[in-house]
């Protein structure tokens, strides 16, 4: 292998250059703007979709507790949740060609599992699993378990903050 | 430094001079192929609920070791419009498009350095060349899938090469092996997978084998690269992510305080996307110098000895 001083330089000013390069798409893929703020019809059904792989199947009633649930979300992060449907979306195109609300129950969780989303770190910034987690399963899983009906599946039918927990409180005593 | 001698000894190398048209031919022959394979073939779910192959992301390798270098831009292309085809087409496609081109490129690269099927070979020094070509260069499209990945925000490093990389390697045996049955039974040993000789120079002269202390390093430099990026990139991914799970507070309370110097989220970005970048960006510098500057010396010595080292 003879290579000159010349491949040397060629090769550190090649890797300054794309590390320039690589660095400014990272930066611009990282920043969370989400150019919609509201859910697409697409990105809804995917969004019902995980919640029917993500929720345990005692709970009846999925597709409209999500609607009103992702209704009453902010913009910033509706968007972002229909940011990371999108991607979750578009995985499920590239492995099984059709979108994920289309898939069988048993598809839509190795497509979940396939990208990741049950190994890494919830992270709303992160990559496409860590905002899939943070924004797609935690995000309604939260919503189910501060819900009384969702909460009475584990035992507890007052959740913290919820209102009913008054009444209960005052009919107990 | 010129690309056009190593794309020169590239094309000698696979046994003839290929025509234009020909070359053509190989690209869009093997695009239209890994476009049909990949509709056909979508989601073959191995390990369930872990690893889902596409067996058309293994025909990249078998195709340039029996069509030449043109295959894997074919290969990459082909990815593409698969892409295009079921509408997921995003920039990381581009990324996806590319470590088809490098799983097919590298694979020829390596085939071309290890000879697997070369003469005196026993078949299980065969099996273990062969593979070690599969594996290193299903090692280096992982790891510039992966790289591309976490750079675009769509997978962590350790997540997607580790994915990618079990995918490329079982998808390409399982199209390679069946393949090499069928032609060893029907060419002799090695079949179609044989290296073939390379074209004899003009003056006929075969000339001796360069195969030089300078020419074994540098097949160890590019067997070792891809690796050792797979390596780093998934301790440093899985390294850095769980250290940004621990409260700083806990790294002074063991008395590691020290660790909390490369606990720099705003410098290094989430999950040290900027390290990955940058270390991402010189792997691929360094390789390409040597891949050019062993091909230019490849191809002076073509010009010296006749082009063949068999």
């Amino acid at each position: 292998m003879r290579l000159s001083r010349r491949d040397a330089l060629v090769a550190l000013a090649g890797g300054a250059a794309t590390s320039g390069v690589s660095l400014a798409v990272s930066r611009a893929a990282h920043e969370t703007d989400p150019a919609e703020s509201s859910l697409s019809s697409e990105e809804l059904a995917t969004v019902v979709a995980v919640a029917t792989v993500v929720y345990p199947s005692a709970v009846e009633g999925i597709e409209r507790f999500v609607e009103t649930y992702v209704s009453g979300l902010d913009d910033a992060r509706a968007g972002a949740m229909g940011e990371a449907a999108a991607g979750v979306d578009r995985q499920a195109r590239e492995a099984f060609g059709t979108g994920f609300a289309a898939l069988s129950a048993d598809a839509r969780e190795t497509v979940l599992r396939d990208m990741g989303v049950d190994r890494v770190a919830s992270n709303a910034e992160g990559t496409l699993p860590e905002r899939a987690r943070y924004h797609l399963v935690n995000t309604l899983l939260y919503a189910l378990f501060t819900s009384p009906t969702g909460s009475g599946l584990v035992g507890i039918d007052d959740p913290v903050g919820c209102g009913s927990g008054f009444a209960t409180y005052r009919t107990d005593r | 430094m010129s690309v056009r001698p190593l794309v020169g000894a590239m094309y000698r190398e696979n046994g003839k001079d290929v025509t234009s048209c020909g070359r053509v031919l190989t690209v869009v022959g093997t695009a239209a192929a890994c476009t049909i394979a990949w509709l056909v073939t979508r989601g073959v779910v191995v390990l369930p609920g872990l690893l889902v192959v596409q067996p058309a992301s293994g025909l990249a390798l078998p195709l340039t070791v029996l069509f030449g270098p043109g295959a894997a831009l074919g290969a990459a292309i082909g990815a593409l419009a698969g892409d295009v085809a079921v509408g997921s087409l995003a920039p990381i496609s581009l990324v996806e498009s590319g470590s088809q081109l490098l799983l097919g490129g590298l694979g020829w690269l390596y085939w071309r350095e290890l000879d697997p099927f070369g003469a005196g070979r026993r078949p299980l020094g065969a099996a273990g060349r062969a593979g070690a070509a599969v594996a290193v260069s299903s090692a280096g499209a992982a790891a510039f899938l992966a790289w591309g990945s976490e750079l675009l925000a769509v997978a962590p490093f350790h997540l997607a090469a580790v994915e990618a990389g079990g995918e490329y390697v079982l998808a390409t045996l399982v199209v390679l092996a069946p393949y090499l049955v069928v032609s060893t039974r029907a060419d002799g040993f090695g079949g179609r997978l044989r290296r073939p000789r390379a074209a004899p120079s003009p003056t006929g002269d075969r000339g001796p084998s360069p195969r030089t202390d300078g020419r074994r390093s540098r097949t160890v430099a590019l067997l070792s690269l891809p690796v050792a990026w797979v390596l780093v990139g998934t301790i440093g991914s899985v390294g850095y992510r769980v250290l940004e799970t621990i409260p700083p507070t806990d790294f002074v309370e063991r008395g590691v305080g020290v660790l909390l110097v490369v606990h720099q989220p705003g410098l290094f970005g989430p999950g040290a996307v900027a390290v990955q970048a940058v270390f991402g960006s010189f792997v691929v510098a360094v390789f390409g110098a040597l891949v050019v500057g062993g091909g230019r010396t490849a191809s002076e010595g073509d010009r010296i000895t006749g082009g063949d080292d068999e």
